[in-house]
Order: structure tokens, then C-alpha cells, then sequence
């Protein structure tokens, strides 16, 4: 087996959210549409306050609970590769799946707009086909409906692929170096100056990101639900 | 594990995801198809179709990708744009480039962003309503370059005719290289005018600059060798969310922390910035008073004989005498590298302890203490700082403070300490322009004509730009009235502090905007020549200090010009071809920017770049030019020089002043022979006696604006000089902690809040001498009870349909215009402030 896998070491990551930069261009989100946001939060009271954060990109779960609430299988998770998808010709816009996520990494884009003027007014998409249509998105073998990448028709459901656009050009591979692999990794490890992002096969127990999972610390969100994400953060 | 059981361990876990989901939909009927849909166990087994989802090795697109430079902040990253189809859609850090090493900020991904921007000028704009003001619609018209550019010219020639040349004035923001501020700063001396240009330093870091030089000799921000260090001291500098190149900042600081044993980061600073809570330890102190803390911890490192002997020399008897409160024969010590160190004791230092620097600061006297022996003995160790510390009236002498610490620890020019940045081997020009002075522009220096902002001159001697003076400036008439003013990369109406009086200042000039985007100054222009934006054009970019090394970097084009607009450097030189006589012949022989470009990269040829790089063919292909390695070194209180192959070369002490320590005395001055220079000015100005303005020193600040909380107003990660405040991504994330989304908000801490009946999402007055404006709160508990911090950025009454009305308003509008006397650089953080609930 292989599964695509992510490992985020907080020790190293410094919230300058390039990551979230990287994604939402590199995937032409919506404000507010947030495939990856990193969380900022305060732990404890007073003066011990602390302050903290965490990425959060799809947590692409093992037992993902979002795929089986939906009722047209438009999301699944992929055999190859163990990622979550969207087949966006299917998906119904029910919000099931949103509901369902523990995570909350669900976007539903045909909302109110976060900020006004409304970038899809500002860059209207013509077809029903397109949410809306700017002058800076994927190209057009890129975007793939099927899988969810690039941009959605109206009335669909959106998430975090792992950039299935970048990582299906290339075959599984033990580790993906954000350099030399450039074009066959998610853009948020490519971004993260601090290289604090690892992403490979977590099933390989030879490639970077299991080594690093291995490492004493590391631990999943939300572990009690049973989920199983398959990011992992490390120290 | 067979499938079944797969099926069945998925089921487990099942429960929960659907009970949330009954709660929520409450319909049988949906809840009736959701469990017929799990019984079919949809989830295990992709329908065939999609099976063969996986393409493998499937070409990549026909997709260029073109190396350029950044443009959102100074750093100067090399990055790979990929364009498709002719447009631009990806923006990574370039891989080879050794400041980007294939990574960027968050605010690099924005490019295309800014590229594409609909709020844009299209061509050049002529104003058509003569009325002046922030609500008055300018009427544009678009006109022709060919109109645009006799209209300057003739102007210009008007005046030149009057002997009144001095009265244009162009004033630069973001200056990158030989190609723009170059080609400017030769066109205002054939011209003859004093103020071209006027740059932006004194309202940007100018501080840290001036108290480098007046320690060590040079007028220049520092390089680190962040790789071999194993302490860094910040004080205030936002090394992860403003320091440049926050990028290549961020990626040593990861490298820091992958090191073993870890290297170890302390924050100064005013609140719980990003920075501080990543740091190892943070010290938060009461605003302006880094300096304190600084010459407590040298009160340390000296009485606990923690300083480096060989590079600051030692007692004749090899035994520490400076002991708390006691002055020192100067007889006893020997200097190496270090002048005045038993002076600067005697007269400063002996009584700067930690409890006296606990109080002024508000910490504890033991992590003083703790930092201080950590600093010392833990090195490599760095100590740095930029406008966090120096955006203050007694801002130079923080500075010195702070920096005099790298020379007790011997960090200068030592492995794992600072440096300068070396510059590269550019070619000549096809034309001198001394060769091209006419009578008048010779004449003119003689004149002894000030500038308008009167840098230079008795009134502010030691600073080298005060862009902030001259809207106030030409309001007094003192020294005179400008007649044009002409706006490149600087929007100070609405950046500077006190920016309304440039409201007024700009109604009776005659205002160019060069910007390719609808800010304040395009607002009060009459006339616009836009810019290319960053990814349409040519551009030199040397390097600012980062690393030491020479680099310099080539931006260009990746797609032709969307709209007529024209690089700045063009416009200049189709400015001084239209003004003829010796000035035209000038500018016809250069011909253009590229030209310029070519010109300059002839200068690779002797000395190709690590990267092979040896002309403008080559600098283009691979984006810049570097080459390693840098050449000084200090090791163990000795300068090398490199040979070609290592450290091998002594320097003497007169090649280490000529080339690193620049100081009258060829040593790190902790007397300031520069500063005793100006002696009478310095001491009228602080109010202390002239024997101490040498030294490195505590002055309280003064606090502007009256009121009875600190207004801080830092940058975030981002802040991308003006260019970020039009972009709808960067406005969501822009303030990570208080989670702005729709826009910017005042931090302020709960308690204080409440004491004054404020609740998150209140809208408050905040008031100073100058007026108030209003804001939106929302609590953070990483302010201190007496800090509201309000980022600058935002609070834009133009700037393009996103930047305007995000919540809070411009806090330059009430932070009065008040300069450090020494560096000029305004004081952005030193204002008080009230808040109280609308």
C-alpha cells in the first residue's frame, strides 16, 4: 500500500502563512474559501496564556467521514493514493460532507462573499460550468473536475487535494522533495520557507515523512475520533 | 486485512460522523439515504469509472517558466513565474537563487494578483477637475505618452528658464537599482535640482543606519551569517513577519531550529508579536526603551568579564575591574579593536545595571541577567535590530546600544556574526555624465541652494533624506515653494506621519504619479504616467544587505505590458531627451533602461557569477548574478582578507579601516567620533551635556500625542509596502492573531478594554494632538496593558476597490511628525495615544 501523507513540524513552523498564500493562488480560492488555514489560538488563562498555531490543510482521514455521508459517492477516497476528492460532476451541493467533517476543511464557495466587491462579480464566470473565471488560474489540463482541482462550477463542493493536479503527474514516490520535485508537490510544501512540511508516503517506512511521524511527539488532530488523518504533526 | 474487515473497522469510526449528521439535517429522508449509502459502504470502493483517475507522467502543459524578482518587499527573491497561454497563474521562489533557495513569503504568491489588478491605469491620465481633494473625483482623461511627456518636460524647461529648477522635486520610495534610481539620481544632476530625488529612508529604517555609521563607520544596514549562528538578540525586529528578506529570515530560522543543539532565539519586543512567540524566550518592554536593556546587558557582559579579549582587548593585568558604580582609569585597559570602551564605562555604563534597567524597561532584573550571560557565552551571537528599536526620538542611541553589543561578543565580521553587503562589478555607461553638465547645471551647486526637506543642512545635519518634512516643508514656504512634485514607489500621503498635511501641500503643486495603481497621490495628481507593474518589466535589483556576498538580480518581463504604461526609467530618459541641450544628448546616448541593463552587465564579463553568468543574455536566462564568497573575515580579534582560496591574507589596520571599520579611528567606536562631530547639535537637541553625546547611552524618549497608551503600528508578514492593501487574499489573512478577514483591527488587551467599556467589535476613537480616527477592537492578550497596536497597512480612502473602508482608519493620520535629531527617521512608535468607545 501507499498513501500520500503529510508530517508539519511545529517546532519549525512560524505562522507566516505562506502555506495558505501558496494555496489559494495556487489553486485560485475565494477569500474566506480557506483549503488551508493555519489556526492561531490561546491555551490556558491569564498570565500563563499561550499563544500558538497550527496548519491545517484536509486532513485526508484513513476512515474520512465525510465520504460516507455523501449520497451520490461524489467524494471518496481514492485507493492509489489514500487522498480525499471531490468529483465535482457528481457532487450535488448538499453540504453533507461539510457537516461531517470533524475538521471543518469543507468549503462551500458559493456563499456570500467574505469581502465585497465580489471577486466573482469582479471576474464573472460566464458558464454555469465556472464559479467564476480570473485571469490567473490552473491551466486548462490542470483543472479536472473529476478530481476537484481548479476551479469549480457553481454549487459544488471544494477541498484541499493535496494538489492531486501536481502529485498525479508523477508516480508514487517514497518522498517528494518541494525542490527537486517541484511540479509533483503540493504547493504548500513547496512554500514553507521554514521547512517545516513533509510529504511522501507515510506506508514507505523508508521516506521522510514516516521517519519523521515515527519520532516521539507525533500525534494527529483529533485522534479519539477515530479518523485517522493522514497529516501528522510533529516537534 | 481483507476488505470485509476493512469495511467493518470503517463502520467503527462511522457513528460519530453521522450522528452529527442527523443533529444538523433533522430530515428522515436524507437520514434514510445516508444510511442506505453507508450500508453500501460507498466510501470503501471508488465507482470504476473513477479508477483510472490516477494519470500518471501526463505531460506537463505548455507552461514557460520565467525567472523575474520579487517586488512585494526589499528582499529581492529570485522567482520562477509560470505563464500559460500567455497568462500568468504561479509565482515559486526561483530554486538556484541563494536568497529565495526556491521558497517566498506568503506575500510573493500575490504577484499575479497585482499583475492582473482591475483597478489599474490603463495609460497615461490627465486631470481634468482643477479642484483638489480626498473626496473630489480627479476626472481623468487618458492621453497620449507623446502629450504626457512634453507636458513634463515643458514644465520642467519653464522652470529651468526662471533659474527655479530647484523647485521639482522627485521623491522615490522603493529604489531597486542602477536602472531607476540611477538613471533619476543622473537626471536630477544635469537637470540641477537638489531634491531629485528625495528618498524615503527617514520614513522607513534609517536609524539602524546611522547608528552603524556612527559606531562603526558604515552608513549601511548589516548582512548575518545566520547559518553559523547559535544566539540571536533581537530587539523589536520582526524577523517572521517584517525583517527583510523575511523569506530567506524564515528559512534560517527553520535551519536554526533543525540544528543540534538548537540554536537559541530572544525576543525584545512591545507585544507578543509572531516573532516573540516562536523566540526561545521573550522579553516584553515597555515601549522605546530598548536601549536600556541593551547597555544593561553590556553592564553584564562586562562586570561578569564576559566580553571577547581578543577583538575588545583587556586589563594590562589580565584582571576585570569594572565593578558596579566604579569609574576606571583608562591607563589600565588595552584596546584592540574597541575605542573608548573604559570612557563609555566611566561615563555611562557602571550604573546601566539590570535592576536599574528592570525598572525602566518593565522586566525582570534576572532575565536581563540570563540574556545577558547567554548572549556572551553562547555564541556565535547576534544582536539586531531596524525600526523596532529606532522608530523613536532617542532611536540612533538605541541603536548604538544595541549594536555595540556584537562588537563586546566580537561578532564583527566574525563567523557567525554581521557584515556588509558587497556590490557587484557593474559595466560603465555609454555616456559619463559629467561629460554632459551645461553652465547651469554646474552652477547650481554653488548656489548653496538647501534642499526642500532640508536633509544636510544645520537644521537636520546628519540625516541624509527627510522626506516627511516636505509637505510641511512647502506649506511654510521654508526654504521655499515647490512647483512640481513627481511620486515614484512612495505614496506619503498617506505613509508619512502627519499625512494630512500633504492633503494640503499637494492642492497647489503640480503633482505626476507614476504608480500603476489608484492610491492617494494618483488622487491629488494632475497627471498620471503609470508604471509597468513588477512582472512586466526590466529591472536591475542588487541585492540589500543579507548575506555579504556581491548578488544582483535581473527582472523581466514575463508577459509584454498588459496596458500603455511605461517603465519608470524610460519615462525619465524620454524626459530628458525632450529637455534637449546637453541634458537630450545625454539621454539620446543612453538610449534606454535596456540599454542600461546591457551597459551594466558588461561588467559580468571579468567576472563571470558562480552561476556562469557573464552577460545580459545569461543574467536574464538564469535571473541574477552571485558571487561567493564574501571577502573579509575576523577570527579571533585578527581581519583576513580572501586570497582567491581562503582567509588567508592579514589585513593591517589600515586596510581593516579603509575596507571594514570606517571610522575616523579604524576602530568600533563606543566614543562616536561622528557624533562628537555635531557635538552643539546633538546636545541642544537631547538636552545632554556635549562631553557624552559620543557615547552609546540611555535618553528617555518623548513620547508624542498625549494620551495614556502606547500606539504601536507594526508591520506584518503581509505587509507588502502599499501593494498588498488592493488584494482580496492578503486582506483575509492579513492579521493573524485578532483575525481580521475583512480587515484591519486595534489589538488591545481585554483588561483595558473593559476598564474603559470597550467590547470586541466596538468601534473607538483614538485620539492624539493631531485629531482621531476610528477603528474596530477586538481583544489580544498578547498586548500589555498600556499597548494598542494598530498595523500599517490599512485605513485607505483609495488604493482600489478592496483597499478602501476594511474597518480602521490610517494611523499615520494622527502619529505626529516627530524625527530621531540624529538619523531623521520618524518616530512611528513613540505616539500615546487615548481610546474611547463611540
Amino acid at each position: 500500500m501507499s498513501r500520500w501523507g503529510m508530517a508539519i513540524d511545529l517546532s519549525k513552523c512560524v505562522g507566516c502563512q505562506a502555506c495558505s498564500a501558496a494555496c489559494s493562488m495556487e489553486n485560485t480560492r475565494l477569500p474566506g474559501e480557506n483549503w488551508h488555514k493555519v489556526i492561531f489560538m490561546n491555551e490556558g488563562e491569564g498570565g500563563t496564556k499561550k499563544f500558538t498555531w497550527y496548519p491545517r490543510p484536509c486532513q485526508h482521514c484513513t476512515d474520512a467521514p465525510c465520504t460516507k455521508v455523501c449520497p451520490v459517492r461524489a467524494t471518496w477516497k481514492r485507493k492509489e493514493d489514500g487522498v480525499v476528492l471531490i468529483n465535482w460532476y457528481k457532487c450535488l451541493g448538499c453540504r453533507y460532507c461539510v457537516l461531517a467533517c470533524p475538521y471543518g476543511v469543507r468549503c462551500y464557495p458559493e456563499t456570500k462573499p467574505l469581502l465585497e466587491p465580489d471577486l466573482r462579480e469582479v471576474y464573472h464566470g460566464h458558464r454555469r460550468a465556472k464559479l467564476w473565471d480570473p485571469p490567473y488560474q490552473l491551466s486548462r489540463e490542470e483543472q479536472d473536475g473529476k478530481r476537484g482541482t481548479g476551479i469549480p462550477p457553481k454549487g459544488v463542493v471544494t477541498k484541499c487535494t493535496f494538489c492531486a493536479h501536481r502529485t498525479d503527474r508523477k508516480e508514487m514516490a517514497p518522498d517528494r522533495d518541494p525542490v527537486k520535485d517541484r511540479d509533483f508537490t503540493p504547493a504548500c510544501v513547496i512554500a514553507c520557507p521554514a521547512a517545516a512540511r513533509y510529504f511522501g508516503d507515510i506506508d514507505n517506512p523508508e521516506s521522510e515523512v514516516s521517519k519523521r511521524v515515527q519520532r516521539k511527539g507525533a500525534y494527529r488532530l483529533r485522534e479519539e475520533l477515530g479518523t485517522k488523518p493522514q497529516v501528522f504533526y510533529v516537534k | 486485512m481483507s476488505s470485509s474487515n476493512k469495511d467493518k473497522k470503517r463502520e467503527k469510526g462511522f457513528p460519530v460522523s453521522r450522528r452529527r449528521f442527523l443533529q444538523v439535517s433533522g430530515g428522515v429522508a436524507a437520514a434514510g439515504l445516508l444510511g442506505a449509502a453507508a450500508k453500501k459502504g460507498v466510501a470503501s470502493t471508488p465507482p470504476a469509472s473513477e479508477k483510472k483517475l490516477l494519470p500518471v507522467n501526463l505531460p506537463i502543459p505548455e507552461t514557460i517558466i520565467k525567472k523575474s524578482v520579487c517586488h512585494q518587499c526589499p528582499g529581492r527573491c529570485g522567482i520562477d513565474v509560470y505563464v500559460t497561454d500567455g497568462k500568468v497563474h504561479r509565482i515559486f521562489g526561483n530554486p538556484d537563487h541563494p536568497i529565495a533557495n526556491g521558497k517566498l513569503c506568503p506575500k510573493g504568491y500575490f504577484g499575479a494578483q497585482i499583475l492582473y489588478d482591475p483597478d489599474r491605469f490603463k495609460s497615461p491620465m490627465k486631470r481634468t477637475n482643477p479642484k483638489k481633494g480626498r473626496n473630489e473625483d480627479p476626472k481623468f482623461v487618458p492621453i497620449t505618452w507623446d502629450e504626457a511627456l512634453d507636458t513634463i518636460a515643458k514644465r520642467l524647461k519653464g522652470l529651468r528658464g526662471k533659474g527655479e529648477s530647484h523647485r521639482f522635486a522627485l521623491c522615490f520610495g522603493r529604489g531597486w537599482g542602477a536602472s531607476d534610481v540611477g538613471t533619476i539620481e543622473t537626471f536630477g544632476k544635469l537637470y540641477g535640482s537638489p531634491n531629485i530625488p528625495i528618498g524615503h529612508a527617514s520614513m522607513c529604517s534609517e536609524g539602524s543606519k546611522r547608528a552603524k555609521r556612527a559606531t562603526d563607520g558604515n552608513d549601511s544596514y548589516s548582512a548575518y551569517d545566520y547559518d553559523n549562528a547559535n544566539y540571536i538578540l533581537s530587539f523589536g525586529a520582526g524577523l517572521l513577519e517584517a525583517f527583510r528578506p523575511l523569506n530567506y529570515v524564515i528559512q534560517k530560522w527553520g535551519k536554526l531550529r533543525d540544528k543540534s543543539p538548537r540554536a537559541r532565539i530572544t525576543q525584545v519586543d512591545v507585544r507578543k508579536s509572531t516573532t516573540a512567540i516562536a523566540a526561545d524566550r521573550s522579553l516584553i518592554i515597555k515601549p522605546g526603551t530598548d536601549g536600556a536593556l541593551a547597555l544593561a546587558i553590556s553592564h553584564v557582559i562586562l562586570t561578569e568579564g564576559l566580553w571577547n579579549k581578543k577583538f575588545v582587548g583587556d586589563f594590562k593585568d589580565k584582571t576585570n575591574k569594572f565593578k558596579t558604580g566604579e569609574t576606571i582609569d583608562a591607563k589600565q585597559f588595552t584596546e584592540k579593536w574597541v575605542s573608548g570602551l573604559i570612557e563609555w564605562w566611566n561615563a555611562e555604563l557602571k550604573d546601566r545595571t539590570p535592576k536599574w534597567a528592570a525598572e525602566v524597561c518593565r522586566v525582570s532584573a534576572d532575565d536581563i541577567t540570563i540574556a545577558a550571560r547567554e548572549f556572551a557565552t553562547g555564541g556565535p551571537s547576534i544582536a539586531l535590530m531596524e525600526r523596532g528599536a529606532t522608530t523613536y526620538p532617542n532611536g540612533v542611541y538605541n541603536g548604538m546600544a544595541i549594536h555595540s553589543l556584537n562588537a563586546l561578543v566580537g561578532s564583527m565580521f566574525a563567523k557567525g556574526g554581521l557584515m556588509y553587503q558587497m556590490k557587484p562589478p557593474y559595466g560603465p555607461l555609454p555616456a559619463n555624465a559629467d561629460d554632459y553638465m551645461d553652465d547651469y547645471a554646474k552652477a547650481i551647486g554653488g548656489k548653496g541652494i538647501p534642499r526642500v526637506d532640508m536633509a544636510g543642512t544645520s537644521e537636520w545635519p546628519l540625516a541624509g533624506t527627510m522626506l516627511q518634512e516636505v509637505a510641511k516643508n512647502h506649506l511654510a514656504g521654508k526654504p521655499y515653494k515647490l512647483d512640481t512634485v513627481m511620486f515614484y514607489l512612495t505614496n506619503p500621503i498617506f505613509s508619512a506621519p502627519d499625512c494630512k498635511k500633504w492633503e494640503e501641500a499637494l492642492k497647489d503643486i503640480f503633482v505626476i504619479d507614476t504608480s500603476p495603481f489608484p492610491g492617494e497621490t494618483a488622487i491629488y495628481a494632475d497627471l498620471v504616467v503609470p508604471d509597468h507593474t513588477y512582472l512586466e518589466r526590466y529591472q536591475d535589483t542588487p541585492i540589500y544587505p543579507t548575506y555579504g556576498y556581491p548578488t544582483t538580480n535581473l527582472r523581466t518581463p514575463v508577459i509584454p505590458p498588459l496596458y500603455d504604461t511605461k517603465y519608470i526609467g524610460d519615462t525619465i530618459i524620454e524626459i530628458g531627451k525632450r529637455l534637449g541641450g546637453k541634458t537630450g544628448e545625454y539621454f539620446n546616448a543612453i538610449k534606454d533602461s535596456v540599454n542600461v541593463l546591457k551597459h551594466l552587465a558588461k561588467g559580468f564579463e571579468k567576472e563571470p557569477g558562480d552561476n556562469g553568468v557573464k552577460d545580459f543574455k545569461g543574467w536574464e536566462e538564469k535571473g541574477f548574478w552571485a558571487k561567493k564568497p564574501y571577502h573579509w573575515k575576523q577570527i579571533e580579534g585578527e581581519f583576513y582578507e580572501w586570497d582567491g582560496k581562503d582567509y588567508n591574507k592579514k589585513m593591517t589596520q589600515a586596510e581593516v579601516k579603509e575596507r571594514l571599520l570606517k571610522t575616523p579611528s579604524g576602530k568600533f567606536e563606543v566614543k562616536s567620533n561622528l557624533l562628537i562631530q555635531h557635538a552643539g547639535y546633538i546636545s541642544k537637541k537631547y538636552g545632554i551635556t556635549a562631553d557624552r553625546v559620543g557615547f552609546p547611552q540611555w535618553v528617555a524618549p518623548k513620547y508624542t500625542g498625549g494620551g495614556d497608551l502606547h500606539l504601536i503600528v507594526p508591520k506584518y508578514a503581509f505587509h507588502a509596502e502599499g501593494r498588498g492593501a488592493n488584494l482580496p487574499l492578503s486582506i483575509e489573512q492579513f492579521q493573524p492573531y485578532v483575525g481580521g478577514r475583512k480587515g484591519t483591527y486595534l489589538e488591545m488587551h481585554p483588561k483595558t478594554a473593559m476598564a474603559r467599556k470597550i467590547n470586541e467589535e466596538d468601534k473607538v476613537k483614538i485620539s492624539t494632538s493631531l485629531g482621531s480616527i476610528e477603528a474596530k477592537v477586538r481583544f489580544y492578550e498578547g498586548c500589555q496593558e498600556d499597548v494598542v497596536v494598530l498595523p500599517f497597512e490599512f485605513g485607505h480612502w483609495a488604493m482600489g476597490r478592496w483597499a478602501k473602508g476594511r474597518g480602521s482608519s490610517n494611523s499615520n493620520e494622527i502619529i505626529e511628525n516627530v524625527s530621531d535629531p540624529i538619523s531623521g527617521l520618524a518616530s512611528y512608535n513613540a505616539s500615546l495615544c487615548k481610546v474611547e468607545k463611540i
